[in-house]
């Protein structure tokens, strides 16, 4: 015979309830407070329910409504059911059947919400994906000539741009030769590239179309196929306007239904929180193999060599480990399928058509000589 | 050991009297001044896994002070303990039954109450109330403190409860996460979750909630 701590609730007593020390009979349950009072429980009256903040408080009732003996303690269920007479034994297995069915619905609801949530991770996905295309249909060019706008004076922070006509004629040659191999509302639009003194080799472009090369890019580059093949790859980004569509992801459900209600100013405030040039020039993966592969055909089509990209992304590789280069490379070395992409790019040159190939005016070797000051 | 809740209801303060040797356990930061005669202890809240376990996902203090009166003779100690909000405190006796603290309500107990941490369900969590609440058990006196007013109400049957507004309840108390109304009313009639509080038992509520005022300041910032 054990003892279990307890209670019971009585509203006889001053407080209505105290502590008590719970024994189990076979004529009952028997409940002693410390000041001596007894109650007992009559087997045949029993009535068992569990409940509580933790889920495994046992009350204990009978026929008087205002008695109720109640213990947390492990073992005093069992007890019950071993040792008191058979009416409290058929209580005690009464809510053990009652526990088990609880429990099993518990777990069913669990099961239940599990699969919910798994199906919403697996669905939500490629719905958000239409949502953010049909979005940023939505969203007239302009605004991304506007948003670009926004972001320009940012580009400044890299460096000085470089006016000698040698560097910022190439960089305005190679985009004007790719220019008219564009959609016609891009080449419509205001491209312009700008020669910034870094030693970082980057180049990147804004919604809108303003690009931006930095020194490091040309000084590093073996010929001017991949100098082309990188601002191929950027003019991609502003053709499929990737820098909003990163922006509207982003900005998630609330840029939504701003853009379907026609008012960008939650835009334009995300954008001043994040700051602009970093959202609107981080991509996705997705995003960055879109660019590539648009990128190379167009290099082709503008009769520069398309193995000039695969070239640049392994020259990309084998400089990578200098500190300069590896901030500049965020874009390409974020992402971990690198050669994945060198092979996507292979498997498609084959089948493009390589255009003409007029002399240049200007040459990159002319460039680097202005670079360095000669 | 003498005790006694000064400036209630709005500013109430603990002001207690120890005889030599006594000790009174007190949340972290609650003393407000006490007498040379003391001695402050720091030690873990409730063991020290139950401490960081409440520490990080109760958002409570990591450790609890016990301040006893260190010298001897006639001398005596006093210690004015004070809670964060401005509000109500009341004394609760335990006599071997315990009571479940929501974060933050506890202030003082005497040093034969035992201090444990209670698993408080995911329900818990939903309602914005934390994973593990704090447990007081055995036999003493556990004084704790509310924003507002504080209200003793016994539960028979089920009552509604807008989360934030519970403090302690005692173990027989059931307690379940639920809408204050529909979908819609639950949300944009600015209820969000209740506390389904379902008795036998008692509750101590305080009338007001730190977050209601809290969001009600940020109106203004």
């Amino acid at each position: 015979m054990s003892t279990y701590l307890g209670g019971v609730f009585d509203d006889a007593l001053p407080e209505g309830r105290a502590a008590a020390t719970i024994t189990v009979w076979r004529h009952g349950v028997e409940a002693r407070l410390e000041a001596g009072k007894v109650y007992t429980i009559r087997s045949e009256v029993l009535r068992l329910e569990r409940g509580g903040s933790t889920g495994r408080m046992l009350f204990i009732r009978g026929q008087d409504p205002r008695l109720t003996l109640f213990s947390e303690a492990p073992g005093l269920l069992e007890e019950i059911g071993t040792t008191s007479g058979l009416e409290a034994r058929n209580a005690v297995a009464t809510l053990t059947a009652e526990v088990a069915k609880t429990r099993r619905a518990t777990l069913s609801l669990w099961l239940i919400a599990a699969a919910v949530l798994v199906v919403l991770g697996l669905v939500t996905p490629p719905l958000f994906r239409v949502a953010v295309d049909g979005a940023v249909g939505q969203l007239p060019l302009s605004l991304d000539v506007k948003l670009g706008d926004l972001a320009s004076s940012e580009i400044t922070s890299f460096g000085p741009a470089i006016t000698d006509e040698r560097a910022a004629g190439l960089a305005t040659e190679i985009l004007e030769r790719l220019r008219p191999h564009l959609p016609p509302d891009i080449a419509a639009l205001d491209l312009k590239i700008t020669v910034i003194e870094s030693a970082e080799v980057n180049a990147f472009a804004l919604p809108g179309g303003r690009m931006a090369v930095l020194s490091g890019l040309l000084k590093r580059a073996d010929d001017v196929n991949m100098v082309a093949a990188v601002f191929a790859h950027e003019l991609m980004h502003v053709r499929h306007r990737h820098g909003i569509r990163a922006l509207v992801q982003s900005a998630g459900v609330l840029a939504l239904v701003s853009v379907v209600f026609g008012d960008a100013t939650g835009i334009v405030a995300l954008l001043a929180q994040g700051g602009v040039l970093a959202t609107l020039t981080h991509y996705g993966r997705e995003h960055e193999s879109q660019a590539d592969l648009d990128g190379v055909a167009l290099t082709a089509a503008a009769g520069f060599d398309p193995a000039g990209m695969p070239a640049f992304f392994r020259k990309l590789k084998e400089i990578a480990p200098s500190s300069e280069v590896q901030e500049a490379l965020s874009w390409m070395s974020s992402h971990p399928s690198h050669e994945e992409r060198i092979a996507a790019i292979e498997a498609l040159i084959p089948s493009l058509t390589r255009g003409e190939d007029p002399p240049m005016n200007h040459t990159l070797e002319a460039a680097r000589a202005a670079l360095r000051g000669e | 050991m003498e005790s006694e809740i000064l400036s209630r209801p709005a500013f109430a303060h603990l002001k207690v009297r120890l005889n030599p040797g006594e000790t009174i356990t007190a949340e972290s930061g609650a003393m407000a001044s006490m007498t040379t005669t003391t001695r402050l202890t720091a030690r873990f809240n409730g063991g020290f896994f139950g401490a960081v376990l409440r520490k990080i996902f109760g958002g409570e203090s990591l450790f609890v002070n016990d301040i006893t009166c260190a010298v001897g003779g006639n001398a005596s100690a006093e210690v004015i303990l004070t809670q964060p909000t401005p509000g109500d405190m009341i004394a609760l006796t335990l006599t071997g039954n315990s009571l479940f603290l929501q974060s933050g309500a506890y202030v003082a107990s005497t040093g034969e109450v035992k201090l444990s941490v209670g698993w408080a369900g995911f329900g818990s969590l939903l309602g914005g109330e934390g994973l593990f609440r704090l447990k007081v058990s055995g036999t003493g006196t556990v004084w704790i403190g509310g924003y507002g007013a504080i209200t003793p109400r016994e539960i028979q049957e089920e009552l509604i409860v807008d989360s934030g507004h519970l403090i302690a309840f005692e173990p027989t108390i059931k307690i379940r996460s639920g809408l204050a109304g529909g979908l819609f009313s639950s949300f944009f009639g600015g209820e969000g979750i209740v506390m389904k509080v379902t008795g036998p038992g008692r509750i101590y509520l305080q009338t007001r909630n730190i977050e209601g005022l809290a969001s009600w300041t940020n109106s203004f910032l």
